[in-house]
């Protein structure tokens, strides 16, 4: 059986809090400030134009 | 002596049909052959089509594979005739050509040779038609970006869009030969014709010589069935192909990008629980900077389109509902593609 959106939507919602509750706040912050210096640099490097092959 | 073979495949196109045909009569280096190939056309697209001078029309027959099956039908016509060193255009009926376009992607492929490269595909950078709207404007800003993202790659292209590119006799032989088609009837043909290419070990590029201008979408809910089209069907075309070569580079950026999505609607969730339950947030000064070096970074980006648009990157605010719009697609697309009941049609 393939799980439908509301399933899918409820599950992810209870990982989520028991995520939170297991590692803490801080370690939350922590993922989203690695996420937001990752995808910064991503964009950097996409910004800048190489040797067309 | 190399051949270029020029296709439109158009459905009810009257509107646009002319100025795309104007376009390519245009060009500086003029294809040998200029075909409209008409799919189950009941407006005047064959009828305007044929009033122009060196044209040939096609009309298909029993086709109900849409776009992609009006092209294998071209292809099964012409194919026969073609020799390995000739070139196929295809584009679409409401695209515009750069005057230069063919005459680029022919340069493009004759200096692949020379190096001893085999190039599969060439694609057109986008700009968008005229759109004098936000909805418009945040689209120019995303092609543009989109532009620069193909310039940091050297030039490859994960997609040849079927809005406009020339394609290499051989390359496609070797798809045809494969599977004695060219087009899979999947929600996009074009995506994934660029990905049977790349497993056959060709290159797929979009030079920044060659140019073109499509239609933007302009309502919302236009866009959000574009984009669920895109996306899902990017998603399905790489289920069916794996993680293979030619499949492995887009399948870690759809991932990446999934991930940044999500983190993005967590990281508001996260915001709005902290406010709820402690009452206040505050920032670090590191991230407001990395916030501000982001915001650079988008104005860099757009740049090319004009110091209006180049504000409006640095404000951002706009262009963040615009992320979440096109994330929330995203992820909605991914869902549908391993979740949904029903099956993307052509």
């Amino acid at each position: 059986m393939q799980p439908n959106a509301p399933t899918v939507f409820i599950s992810t919602a209870i990982l989520g809090v028991g995520a939170v509750a297991v590692i803490g706040w801080s370690v939350v912050w922590t993922v989203f400030a690695v996420t937001l210096l990752v995808t910064t640099l991503v964009a950097i490097h996409r910004s800048i134009p190489r040797k067309e092959r | 002596m190399k051949d270029i073979y020029l296709l439109i495949p158009a459905h009810d196109e009257e509107v646009g049909i002319e100025a795309a045909m104007a376009s390519v009569e245009a060009q500086t280096k003029r294809p040998t052959r200029r075909i409209v190939v008409s799919d189950n056309s009941t407006d005047r697209t064959v009828e305007l089509a044929r009033a122009r001078t060196g044209w040939e029309v096609w009309e298909t027959v029993d086709n109900t594979g849409k776009k992609g099956g009006a092209l294998n039908q071209a292809w099964a016509r012409l194919e026969p005739a073609l020799s390995g060193s000739d070139y196929i255009v295809t584009m679409d009926a409401d695209t515009i050509l750069d005057e230069r376009f063919v005459e680029a992607a022919f340069a493009k492929y004759e200096q692949a040779i020379a190096r001893g490269r085999t190039l599969g595909g060439v694609c057109a950078n986008f700009s968008g038609l005229q759109l004098d709207t936000a909805l418009g404007v945040l689209q120019m800003m995303e092609y543009a970006r989109a532009e620069k993202i193909n310039r940091s790659r050297g030039g490859l292209a994960p997609v040849l869009a079927g809005a406009a590119t020339m394609f290499s006799v051989e390359a496609l032989r070797s798809v045809s030969r494969m599977r004695g088609h060219l087009y899979e009837p999947v929600l996009t043909e074009d995506y994934e014709l660029s990905i049977a290419l790349r497993v056959n070990g060709y290159t797929t590029m979009a030079p920044r010589t060659c140019k073109a201008r499509t239609d933007l979408m302009p309502t919302v809910g236009m866009l959000w069935a574009q984009r669920l089209r895109w996306y899902r069907g990017a998603f399905e075309c790489l289920r069916s192909h794996g993680f293979k070569r030619g499949t492995r580079a887009d399948i870690g950026w759809l991932a990446f990008s999934l991930w940044a999505a999500a983190s993005r609607w967590l990281f508001l969730v996260a915001l709005t629980a902290t406010v709820l339950t402690i009452g206040h947030m505050a920032f670090s000064p590191w991230l407001l900077l990395l916030f501000a070096f982001a915001s650079g970074i988008r104005m860099v980006q757009v740049r090319d389109l004009g110091w209006k648009y180049v504000l409006l990157a640095g404000v951002m605010v706009e262009e963040l509902y615009y992320a979440f719009f096109l994330e929330a697609a995203l992820w909605r697309s991914f869902y549908l593609a391993f979740f949904g009941r029903t099956a993307g049609n052509w």
